[in-house]
């Protein structure tokens, strides 16, 4: 037992020497004692060894001198911490996006029917035409006080006819002109 | 080959000549130890000499980009692989008189073969670097990937040069045992 331990220390003290040389760390009087060691094949073998870490550990990456706090390993509440605002970010997008969608879709219907009330109401504006008395005349028709409530319904509808009319007129010379 | 070593050195050098006198003079400073080294592999005298010029010849013409740390390991990577060629060679000679065949072993046979082994060792090495404490990590970046000598770690740090010595020691050990029990 003490004698593997012994064996150990003496392979591990041998280990570091030929790392020392390796590094070019070793004075030069005891550099070509330790040359001469070389010859022996299980000295060469060793230092073979520690040639070839040596080299796998200059390819290998390291860890770079960064922050204490990026030093530590990821910890599982980071990780979580970090997936739930992943999660959150990607239902407020969903969200903001249903939302656009849904306004998109709103803001369509009313602007078809609202754009043809414009018109209508415009048309009520613009015209001349669509005032009762003229409305009346152009009929045929007087505006008697007996029956007024009937003849204003009746003439609010065929004013909204009219002007429904009207518009196409419009719309038709617009195209035709 | 045999004055390969000697080179004039004026001062003067572009960057790229610098660098091969750099080459040159670590190969003029190891090439005893790349000696002995090969004499443990190889048997003949002649044989040793063959394979010394041919590493020599091989980091003058690569001079491969790796950390100053590791040019020596590197050296004698190249001489190790060089006696090992030398006996798969001899191998291949002796097998193709026995049988009268043909067969040739060839640079991409070689690289291939390595090539596996030398990624699964990599990751082998990888794995333990994780697992030493990032300090422990730090040194050993810094004395061999950055070059830094012991004592400018120790004043970088702020760390006593003993307890550096110590911890770098201590993880080289803990690697290399890592190494040896999986190699």
């Amino acid at each position: 037992m003490s004698n593997d331990r012994s064996d150990d220390d003496a392979e591990q003290k041998l280990a570091d020497r030929c790392l020392t040389y390796l590094l070019g760390e070793m004075p030069t009087a005891e550099r070509a004692e330790f040359e001469q060691q070389l010859c022996d094949p299980d000295v060469a073998s060793l230092f073979e060894r520690e040639s070839q870490l040596l080299l796998e550990l200059a390819d290998a990456k390291t860890h770079s001198p960064a922050p204490p706090s990026a030093a530590a390993p990821p910890s599982n509440a980071f990780s979580a911490t970090r997936r739930v605002g992943w999660l959150m970010a990607l239902g407020a997008a969903v969200l903001l996006l249903v939302g656009v969608a849904w306004q998109a879709n709103q803001s369509g219907d009313d602007r078809g029917n609202g754009s043809m009330e414009l018109r209508i109401a415009q048309a009520w504006a613009d015209s001349p035409i669509l005032s009762s008395d003229v409305l009346g005349d152009e009929l045929g028709w007087t505006v008697e006080d007996d029956g007024q409530d009937e003849t204003d319904e009746l003439t609010d509808s065929i004013d909204w006819m009219v002007a429904a009319v009207e518009v196409d007129n419009v719309e038709d010379g617009r195209n035709d002109g | 080959m045999s004055d390969s070593g000697s080179f004039d050195d004026d001062g003067t050098q572009p960057p790229t000549e610098g660098i091969e006198v750099q080459w040159r003079e670590l190969i003029e400073e190891v090439r005893p130890g790349l000696r002995s080294f090969l004499t443990a592999k190889l048997p003949q005298a002649a044989d040793v000499e063959d394979c010394l010029q041919t590493v020599i010849l091989a980091a003058l013409e690569s001079r491969p980009q790796i950390p100053e740390s590791a040019r020596r390991a590197w050296l004698f990577r190249v001489a190790s692989n060089e006696a090992a060629l030398y006996w798969r060679k001899k191998k291949t000679t002796d097998r193709v008189l026995e049988k009268h065949g043909q067969y040739h072993v060839t640079a991409d046979e070689r690289t291939a073969a390595n090539t596996f082994e030398t990624k699964e060792t990599a990751d082998r090495i990888q794995r333990a670097i994780s697992e030493l404490s990032p300090d422990v990590q730090r040194i050993v970046r810094m004395r061999i990937q950055e070059n830094l000598t012991f004592q400018q770690i120790a004043d970088q740090l702020g760390t006593p040069l003993g307890t550096v010595l110590t911890r770098m020691r201590r993880a080289m050990e803990r690697l290399r045992n890592q190494f040896k029990d999986q190699a």
